[in-house]
């Protein structure tokens, strides 16, 4: 029989990440070191997520990821993707931005390994614009209470952040015309989704030190 | 003025007033800033957390079993708190008022610690320089610099816009910056992890068997250096820049995750392949060059 390759293995991901080593896929993984890192990855995500329970982001966001991965029958009842919380009612705090920005990517990540094998132009165009228009939308508000709030004695600081938030800014501009320009480009949106992730970063640490200006 | 004139003739009366004025000089800023030392013994692997919103703090390793921790103060409005909690010691520069200028908001900290201390670090402007320190460290600044020199744990740093520099490194090193740049010099780490949006890279340093060395950015140049002796598996891909390697690379061994029409990629093993190095830029340029 021959070796089980790098596109098998990402094919058999699913089996993997609900515990089926194959004798295969085991000396797969044994062997490569990129098809090993990803399975590591997919591990360190699933556990990020289990351990953001406390996590609350509004639920329309989670409700758009979940809608539009059953829409396309990316998810099953139950699956391994089960790992990625529920979410409540409330606004997230400032404390917890980063967090929800990582079980949004995560979400995406996992979108993007799926539309990988679907290989569908459009429903990669969809589901990126349906991943990302919440993230938009709650980062915007994010910002506008953020900046507001940067009124710290160290004016070097303030504007650093703000220099800094418009560099991010352009970035995800960027990225996300290059993604409507080649939406199957996985780099561009890949960048796309750590451009959002650096905004929620940078957002929260605007928050701490808006909590504790000194 | 014009009485003490005639007698500065001389180069001695001219030596004696120059020095009159740097004393003079010197008196005024004594009188305006204030000079503090505190001493805490410590046990082995301490834990040093400094917070600074403003000014240079500067730490170095020791040979003793304790730290000690100097500053100087500009200003009436702003003090630092130095205290110890068994073996943590944790020093605090506030404001004591809320009408204080940028000027008078700062804090110049000196720390001596032992070499096996761990230190936590938040320094939003100035710099940050630490020397000889052989314990885990993290740092968080916003616009402040930092320069790590001989240090060795595990290694991270964050930065908003802060340039990041470091010579001697080893042990496991984690960067992120959103515009600061990098520089990592005569690096003997394993592992290391760094990445900047707007900033320029550069890898000088060995690649140790079995390491992992990943540098991304969005754009700027991250240059690599090699020896013709290194043993790496290289992957360097920039969506919209240029990729330049001076490496004679065999073909790799695996697929790539990153191998596709839509970017410029090189991947390639040199000599046998046992540190991996991956280099991904979105519209900056990748330079592998052999070290001179």
């Amino acid at each position: 029989m021959p070796a089980m390759q790098c596109s098998d293995f990402q094919d058999h991901l699913d089996q993997w990440m609900e515990g089926d080593h194959s004798a295969e896929a085991q000396a797969h993984a044994r062997t490569c070191d990129a098809c090993r890192e990803l399975a590591a990855d997919l591990e360190d995500i699933r556990a990020a997520g289990r351990a953001m329970g406390e996590a609350e982001p509004p639920p329309r966001v989670w409700a758009a990821i979940r809608a539009q991965l059953e829409e396309e029958h990316l998810v099953g009842a139950r699956g391994w993707r089960g790992w990625l919380p529920s979410f409540g009612m409330s606004w997230p705090r400032p404390a917890v931005a980063t967090a929800t920005l990582a079980v949004l990517v995560a979400g995406a990540f996992l979108l993007g390994i799926e539309a990988r094998n679907y290989n569908n132009l459009q429903r990669w165009t969809e589901g990126t614009e349906a991943l990302t228009q919440p993230i938009q939308a709650n980062l915007g508000n994010f910002e506008l209470h953020e900046v507001s709030a940067l009124h710290g004695p160290n004016q070097a600081v303030n504007a650093s952040f703000q220099k800094n938030l418009r560099i991010v800014d352009n970035y995800i501009a960027m990225c996300e015309k290059s993604v409507r320009e080649e939406p199957e480009n996985e780099l561009a949106r890949d960048y796309l989704y750590d451009a959002y992730q650096q905004k929620a970063d940078l957002l929260a640490q605007m928050s701490e030190r808006g909590e504790n200006p000194q | 003025m014009n009485v003490l004139r005639p007698v500065l003739t001389s180069r001695a009366a001219k030596a004696t007033t120059a020095l009159g004025t740097v004393l003079l000089c010197a008196g005024s800023v004594v009188a305006s800033s204030r000079h503090v030392e505190k001493r805490f013994k410590v046990d082995a692997h301490p834990i040093v957390t400094v917070h600074n919103p403003n000014g240079t703090l500067t730490i170095k390793a020791w040979s003793r079993p304790e730290v000690k921790v100097a500053f100087d103060l500009q200003s009436d409005k702003v003090d630092v708190d130095a205290e110890q909690s068994g073996n943590r010691v944790e020093v605090n520069a506030h404001a004591l008022s809320s009408n204080i200028s940028p000027e008078e908001f700062r804090a110049d900290l000196e720390l001596f610690v032992p070499e096996d201390t761990e230190l936590q670090i938040h320094n939003d402007s100035g710099s940050v320089d630490v020397a000889d320190v052989m314990g885990d460290m993290a740092v968080d600044t916003v616009a402040a610099g930092v320069d790590l020199q001989d240090a060795a744990g595990y290694l991270t740093i964050k930065t908003v816009e802060g340039s990041i520099k470091c010579l001697r490194c080893a042990g496991r090193l984690e960067i992120t910056s959103v515009s600061g740049n990098i520089k990592l010099l005569e690096m003997r780490s394993y592992n290391v992890r760094a990445q900047t949006w707007a900033g320029d890279m550069l890898f000088d340093g060995e690649f140790l068997p079995n390491g992992t060395y990943r540098l991304k950015n969005y754009s700027g140049l991250i240059e690599v250096r090699f020896s013709p002796a290194d043993s790496i598996d290289l992957s360097a891909t920039s969506v919209r820049g240029k990729v330049d390697s001076q490496a004679n690379l065999d073909p790799p061994r695996h697929s790539r995750a990153y191998e596709s029409k839509f970017s410029h990629s090189l991947f390639g093993v040199l000599n046998q392949g046992k540190a991996k190095v991956e280099l991904v830029s979105f519209d900056g340029t990748i330079n592998i060059h052999k070290r001179e």
